[in-house]
């Protein structure tokens, strides 16, 4: 017997996915990497690790906003969580640059934590959904319409 | 003398009492005590001079029952949720003073506390529950405490890395050898100037004259 997890709760789940790589990927970033025997492969470079563990994490992030895609999730949430990706998303920009000056590791330990932060706020707003049947609120301008 | 604040704390100090304000507010709607804010009213559907007689064939049927709002306890609820309103706005006035997440969250928990101040004035036809108003509070409180997590973290300084330390060669002072030993510093001699085969007589000086300004130039 196939069991059906809410929508909300899924993307609950997946935000503490998207919330363990956005670690992952600062530890790498800070040198605090506990590193499986397996992976990474030698001669990755710690940007190149830390932008694999982003890429993964924009990955979480996408699938917690596909739930949200036939009014699953309310608005704030959704809004958190695209506040999360813009912010992982700027992060992994900064370990891809191909410019000649490298990414400071600090501003992008920043990025990602700024991104764990948003997540955090989506699994709150999610608890709070599904305790109690929040309305959804529409913006002041568009209630003035 | 008037000390300046940085944004970001005066901004973190509206969010606290933001926060302060809509979890009271919160705390008094679900305690379910204080006065109903409007009182109930006949609804009176459909246009007197179209209406028929009273039964409910008539599409003008008046209920001469009056339908009663819900009992909403507005004890300050309203007042308080204002107030938290007005130090959320205090602080979206920083404007660009603070990141693009803060001003983003501050304003998504300025949508929450109105959202919840709609369902206290609302209309009373409109049946809401004392809890979705006190939701709505509390959603704009998590939604202020994120802002002031995203301004603590536009504060952080940047953590040191922590680099491996650096293994370098060791360093041998040698002795430094004597004269005539293999690695003792070398002398060098000053090279003797070439002997010219002959004497270089000296140049007599020669005398130019220069043409006088009033001559002509041919």
């Amino acid at each position: 017997m196939t069991s059906i997890m809410h929508p909300a709760l899924a993307a609950s789940r997946i935000a503490d996915q998207a919330l363990n790589s956005l670690t992952a990927g600062n530890d790498v970033l800070l040198g605090q990497e506990v590193r499986p025997m397996h992976e990474p492969p030698p001669g990755t470079s710690t940007f190149a690790r830390a932008a694999v563990h982003g890429e993964t994490a924009l990955g979480h992030i996408s699938r917690a906003l596909g739930m949200g895609v036939n009014n699953s999730l309310s608005r704030p949430v959704m809004s958190a969580f695209l506040s999360a990706q813009s912010e992982a998303q700027t992060g992994v920009h900064m370990l891809r640059a191909t410019t000649l000056v490298p990414a400071d590791p600090n501003q992008v330990v920043l990025k990602f934590d700024g991104a764990k932060l948003w997540l955090d706020m989506a699994k709150s707003l999610i608890q709070l959904d599904l305790g109690g049947s929040r309305p959804q609120i529409e913006a002041p301008e568009a209630m003035a319409r | 003398m008037t000390s300046m604040m940085p944004p970001s704390h005066y901004a973190t100090q509206l969010a606290t009492q933001a926060q302060d304000r809509l979890a009271r507010a919160s705390t008094l709607l679900r305690s379910g005590d204080g006065p109903r804010p409007l009182e109930p009213t006949p609804i009176r559907i459909g246009i007197p001079e179209q209406n028929g007689p009273d039964s409910p064939d008539n599409p003008w049927f008046v209920s001469p029952k009056p339908i009663m709002p819900p009992h909403v306890p507005n004890n300050g609820a309203v007042r308080l949720a204002g107030g938290a309103v007005t130090a959320i706005d205090q602080a979206l006035a920083l404007g660009s003073q603070l990141s693009s997440g803060a001003t983003t969250a501050f304003q998504r928990a300025k949508d929450e506390a109105l959202a919840g101040v709609r369902m206290l004035q609302s209309d009373p036809r409109m049946p809401i529950a004392p809890g979705q108003p006190a939701m709505q509070f509390d959603a704009a409180g998590m939604w202020l405490g994120l802002a002031k997590n995203l301004l603590t973290l536009d504060n952080r300084q940047p953590v040191p890395r922590v680099h491996p330390p650096v293994v370098r060669p060791p360093v041998t002072i040698q002795p430094v050898p004597g004269p005539g030993e293999p690695g003792s510093p070398i002398t060098i001699k000053p090279i003797d100037q070439p002997k010219l085969d002959r004497e270089i007589l000296p140049i007599d000086p020669i005398t130019i004259q220069l043409p006088s300004p009033d001559s002509e130039i041919q």
